[in-house]
C-alpha cells in the first residue's frame, strides 16, 4: 500500500480526520484500545476480500508465507534481523499464557516474580499458572528512582535464596499500564540474567511509544500489542520467544498435533481470521508517510508532557514525574506518550465515584481517560497522540474542573485559580 | 436484504465474495460469507473505531449477546445464558466439581479415530499434560447407527470391567472425513446415562443439519458458525450444560467477572469480535433467501446429485448409510451438504505416494483449476466434495 501525497501535520484537523474516531470525542485514551488510521482499515477490509475470494488458497497454500512477510516490518521496528524469533499472536494475553502454561519446576518449590504488575496480568498469573508455582508480587509505589527499584528486585531475590525459594521467571514493563510509566526495564533484564531468571517482558505498550531493540535486548520473551501504540487494528501482537525456546513453547490453544515448527503453531490456532495480522506492514508504512517513528513519538511525549501539565494546572494537582536524578526516568523521562495527571482530593472523589468516572466520562461528557488508584490517591492516566493537539487537552482539562468542583460555590477554597 | 434468487443461479454466487472462475467445493473447511455479511462486519469496524472506549468498556458484552441471539434460535434454545462465542482446558476443574478428580482408578478420555485431527492434538496434549490416557475406538465408515453404537457399548463396558473409568467422550456429531453424520444424539443418552461427560464436536453441524440443543443430551456443544452459516472466519461457539458452567475456565487464563462463566470466554484479552457481531446479518441473509430449512434441502440435494454426477464420471461410488430398512440415517440420508465420492485407481495413488499425491492432486485442482476440494484416504480412497447452493450442477470431468 503506498501513501501518495504531503502527509497532514501532527495534531491538525487534516490528522485528525485521518482517523475514523468520533470528531466530537475527547480521544485521549489511545492507550487501552488504540485507533487505527482510515488507510489502514481500508486495507484490512481489503486484505478480508482477498482471504474471502478464495479461502481454500488462502488457508492452505498462502497462509505462512504471507503472515511471515506480513512481519518483516515489524522485525526490522524491533531491531532484528529476521523473523525468525516472533510470531503474531491476537492479544499479549496469549502470549503471557503461552510462556506461563510450559513452566514445570523442579521438585523444589519455585516462585514467580511479577513486578509493578498492571491488575489484570496480576489476576491472569494467578490463576494461568499450575500449582508448582506461587507468584511472588513486588509492590512497587511509583515514583521510585530506578536504583531504589533495582536495589529492591536485589533484595528480594536475595530474601527469598536464603529461605531456601527459587525465582524462576520474572514479569515486568517496559512501560507499565497502571500508571502509564516508562520502566528501566534494561536494567531489570540484566540483572535477572545475572541470576538466571528467566525473563518475560509485558511490552504491551511498548512499540509505537518508546524505541525498541530486541536484537541487544536478549530478552526470553516478550509480548508487544501493535493494535496499541502502532496503528494496527485490533486484536494484533507480536510474541517473542528466544531461540533456546522453540522447542518448549506452544500457543495455549492446540490445534496441529505436530506443527511443522514452532510458529506454525502460534499462526495456525485452527481457523482464525487473520486479517489484522496482515494489515501491520500498511500500518507501518503509514506512520512512515506522516512522518517516522521517532519523530510520532517525540510529538507525542511532548503533548503527553504539554496536555498533562494543562490538565494539572486546572485541577490544581500535577503530573507524575521521576525522581531519579540523572537517570533517563528522571523528571519527565518517566512520561513517554501517557501522562499520569493527580486527581484532586475533593469531597466528590470518593471510591464509588472514581469506579464510575471512566464511563461516566465517556458517556456524558464523550472523552476517555483511565482512571485508577496508586499510592493512596486517584490519578488519570491520560495518552497523546498525533490526532490530538494541545486544544483537546484544553477542552478534557475544563470537563474535568467541572467534573471534580461541580459546586465550585461550596469548595471555593479548593477550587484552583483559573 | 437479497432477493430471492433461485439456489444454483449465477445471481446467488455473486451474492457472494468469491472471485470468478473458482470453484469453491470446499465450503466445510473455511466456509464463505455473503457480500452483505462482509458489509456488516465493515460496519461494525467502523462503528467500533468511532470510539473503541465506549464500545470496550460499555457496548461490549450487550452487543455480543445480541448478535448471539439468533444463532441460539436456530440451536433450539430461548437465550444466550448457555451458549458462549471453546471444553478440554476446563476438563480438570469440571472433574474437581463433580468430586472425581484426582481418583485412583486410571481414567480415560473416549475417542474415534475418526476425530478430527486438531481435536486429538487437543486431547492428547491433556492426556498427557493432565494425567489422562486416552480411549481410540477404532471405525470404519460406513456402519450402521445400531452397530456403531454397540461398538461404543462394547468399548466402555471392557473399560469398565478393566477396573478403568471413562471420564469424557468427545465425538463428532458430523465426521469431518469422511463427511458422515454419526448418531450423536443416542451416543450423548448413551455417555450421560454412564456418567461419562458428553462432548459433542459439531464444527460442522449448525447450518447444515438441523439442531435442537434443548432435546440433545449432551453436556457440551460446540460448533462452527463460520462454516455453514455464513458468519465471517474466527467464530465459534460453545454450549455447556448449566451444572458444569461454573467449571468452565477459558485455555487463555484472563480475569472473569466473579459468577459469570461467560464473561471468561467473551473476554480473552483484547480481540477483534466484528465477526461475532456480524452473526446476526447472517443469520438474517440466510433468512432473507430461504430460510434453514430450504438452504439445507437444496444443498443436500445437491451433493446427492452432485456426487453421483461426478461417481458416474469416475466410474466409483458415493459412500452410503448402512443398516435396517427404517432406521435413521441410511442411504443418501447418512451425509447432508458434504458427500464422499471414492476415488479411482486405488493402485496408481498409492503407487504414487498415497497421501502425498492426494496432496498434489488438491493442490494442482486448486492452482490450475480453481477448484477446491478435499482427498482422503479412509480404508479404500475417496474423495470430499462438499457443495453449496451457488454452484450449478456441472459435469465436474477431472483429468487425471
Amino acid at each position: 500500500m503506498t501513501f501518495d501525497g504531503p502527509p497532514p501535520a501532527f495534531g491538525s484537523k487534516e490528522m485528525r480526520a485521518q482517523f475514523s474516531l468520533d470528531p466530537k470525542y475527547i480521544a485521549t485514551n489511545h492507550g487501552s484500545f488504540g485507533a487505527a488510521p482510515k488507510l489502514v482499515i481500508e486495507e484490512r477490509i481489503k486484505q478480508m476480500l482477498y482471504i474471502e475470494h478464495n479461502p481454500d488458497t488462502f488457508c492452505k497454500i498462502d497462509y505462512d508465507g504471507v503472515l511471515d512477510k506480513a512481519l518483516e516490518p515489524v522485525a526490522k521496528i524491533c531491531g532484528l534481523d529476521d523473523v525468525s524469533e516472533i510470531v503474531f499472536t491476537v492479544n499479549a494475553t496469549t502470549g503471557v499464557n503461552a510462556v506461563l502454561r510450559r513452566l514445570r519446576s523442579k521438585p523444589k518449590r519455585s516462585f514467580f516474580c511479577p513486578l509493578f504488575m498492571e491488575t489484570y496480568l496480576t489476576r491472569l498469573i494467578t490463576t494461568a499458572i499450575n500449582d508448582q508455582f506461587v507468584p511472588l508480587q513486588l509492590d512497587i509505589e511509583s515514583p521510585i528512582s530506578d536504583s531504589d527499584l533495582i536495589k529492591k528486585v536485589e533484595a528480594l531475590i536475595e530474601r527469598e535464596r536464603t529461605d531456601g525459594n527459587d525465582i524462576v521467571l520474572a514479569v515486568y514493563d517496559i512501560v507499565s499500564s497502571i500508571p502509564g510509566i516508562v520502566c528501566p526495564y534494561v536494567e531489570l533484564t540484566r540483572l535477572f540474567q545475572r541470576h538466571n531468571i528467566l525473563t518475560c517482558i509485558d511490552g504491551a505498550h511498548a512499540i509505537g511509544q518508546v524505541p525498541l531493540n530486541l536484537k541487544t535486548l536478549k530478552p526470553d520473551f516478550l509480548v508487544t500489542n501493535l493494535h496499541k501504540w502502532l496503528f494496527v487494528p485490533r486484536g494484533c501482537c507480536v510474541f517473542y520467544c528466544s531461540r533456546r525456546f522453540h522447542g518448549v513453547i506452544r500457543h495455549p490453544v492446540i490445534s496441529e498435533v505436530r506443527p511443522g515448527d514452532w510458529r506454525r503453531g502460534f499462526h495456525w490456532v485452527g481457523t482464525t481470521d487473520v486479517s489484522a495480522y496482515l494489515t501491520a506492514p500498511a500500518a507501518i508504512g503509514f506512520r512512515e508517510w506522516i512522518g517516522g517513528e521517532d519523530a510520532i513519538m517525540a510529538y507525542n511525549h511532548n503533548l503527553a508532557i504539554k496536555g498533562g501539565e494543562i490538565v494539572a494546572k486546572k485541577l490544581g494537582t500535577f503530573i507524575m514525574r521521576g525522581i531519579g536524578q540523572g537517570e533517563s526516568t528522571f523528571g519527565n523521562g518517566l512520561t513517554a506518550s501517557m501522562v499520569n495527571v493527580a486527581v484532586p482530593e475533593t469531597p466528590v472523589v470518593t471510591e464509588q465515584f472514581m469506579n464510575g468516572l471512566q464511563v461516566y466520562l465517556l458517556k456524558e461528557w464523550n472523552c476517555g481517560t483511565a482512571p485508577y488508584k496508586h499510592g493512596g490517591r486517584y490519578w488519570l492516566r491520560l495518552s497523546a497522540q498525533v490526532y490530538l493537539n494541545e486544544e483537546d487537552f484544553e477542552n478534557l482539562a475544563n470537563i474535568l474542573r467541572k467534573v471534580f468542583f461541580p459546586f465550585a460555590i461550596n469548595f471555593v477554597h479548593l477550587v484552583p485559580p483559573n | 436484504m437479497a432477493d430471492l434468487s433461485a439456489f444454483g443461479s449465477p445471481e446467488m454466487k455473486a451474492l457472494f465474495c468469491m472471485e470468478e472462475g473458482y470453484t469453491p467445493m470446499n465450503n466445510g473447511s473455511f466456509g464463505a460469507i455473503p457480500k452483505s455479511v462482509q458489509d456488516a462486519r465493515t460496519n461494525w469496524l467502523a462503528k467500533i473505531e468511532r470510539n473503541p472506549d465506549l464500545f470496550y468498556n460499555y457496548e461490549y458484552y450487550q452487543e455480543l449477546d445480541r448478535a448471539l441471539e439468533p444463532v441460539a434460535r436456530i440451536l433450539g434454545l430461548k437465550n444466550v445464558d448457555d451458549i458462549v462465542n471453546s471444553v478440554l482446558k476446563s476438563l480438570k476443574q469440571i472433574l474437581r466439581g463433580q468430586g472425581k478428580f484426582p481418583s485412583t482408578k486410571k481414567q480415560k478420555i473416549f475417542i474415534m479415530s475418526s476425530t478430527y485431527t486438531h481435536v486429538y492434538g487437543a486431547v492428547k496434549h491433556t492426556a498427557l499434560n493432565d494425567g489422562f490416557e486416552i480411549l481410540e475406538m477404532k471405525v470404519h465408515y460406513p456402519i450402521s447407527e445400531k452397530d456403531l453404537l454397540k461398538n461404543v457399548e462394547e468399548a466402555v463396558n471392557a473399560e469398565e470391567e478393566s477396573g478403568r473409568e471413562i471420564v469424557l467422550a468427545v465425538y463428532d456429531a458430523i465426521v469431518s472425513l469422511p463427511s458422515v453424520i454419526l448418531p450423536f444424539e443416542q451416543l450423548s443418552s448413551y455417555f450421560r446415562k454412564k456418567g461419562i461427560l458428553a462432548c459433542v464436536d459439531g464444527a460442522q453441524a449448525i447450518g447444515q443439519i438441523p439442531l435442537d440443543l434443548t432435546k440433545l443430551d449432551a453436556d457440551f456443544f460446540i460448533s462452527n458458525p463460520h462454516k455453514w452459516l455464513y458468519v465471517p472466519r474466527g467464530c465459534a461457539m460453545l454450549y455447556v450444560k448449566k451444572e458444569l458452567q461454573e467449571f468452565m475456565v477459558h485455555p487463555l487464563a484472563n480475569t472473569p467477572v466473579q459468577g459469570n462463566w461467560r464473561s471468561a470466554f467473551t473476554w480473552p484479552g483484547t480481540t477483534d469480535v466484528s465477526n461475532f457481531l456480524s452473526a446476526s446479518a447472517s443469520v438474517a441473509f440466510r433468512e432473507s433467501i430461504g430460510g434453514e430449512a430450504a438452504i439445507m434441502n437444496y444443498c443436500h440435494n445437491l451433493a446427492i446429485n452432485g456426487g453421483r454426477i461426478v461417481a458416474e464420471k469416475l466410474g466409483t461410488t458415493v459412500l452410503l448409510g448402512t443398516g435396517d430398512l427404517g432406521s435413521r440415517r441410511i442411504g443418501d440420508d447418512y451425509y447432508s451438504a458434504m458427500v464422499n465420492v471414492q476415488l479411482p485407481w486405488t493402485k496408481h495413488i498409492s503407487d504414487r505416494g498415497g497421501d502425498s499425491f492426494l496432496g498434489g492432486l488438491k493442490e494442482t485442482l486448486m492452482r490450475e483449476h480453481k477448484i477446491a476440494i478435499v482427498a482422503f484416504q479412509h480404508g479404500t480412497k475417496c474423495c470430499l466434495v462438499p457443495f453449496e447452493h451457488f454452484v450449478q450442477l456441472e459435469t465436474g470431468g477431472r483429468k487425471s
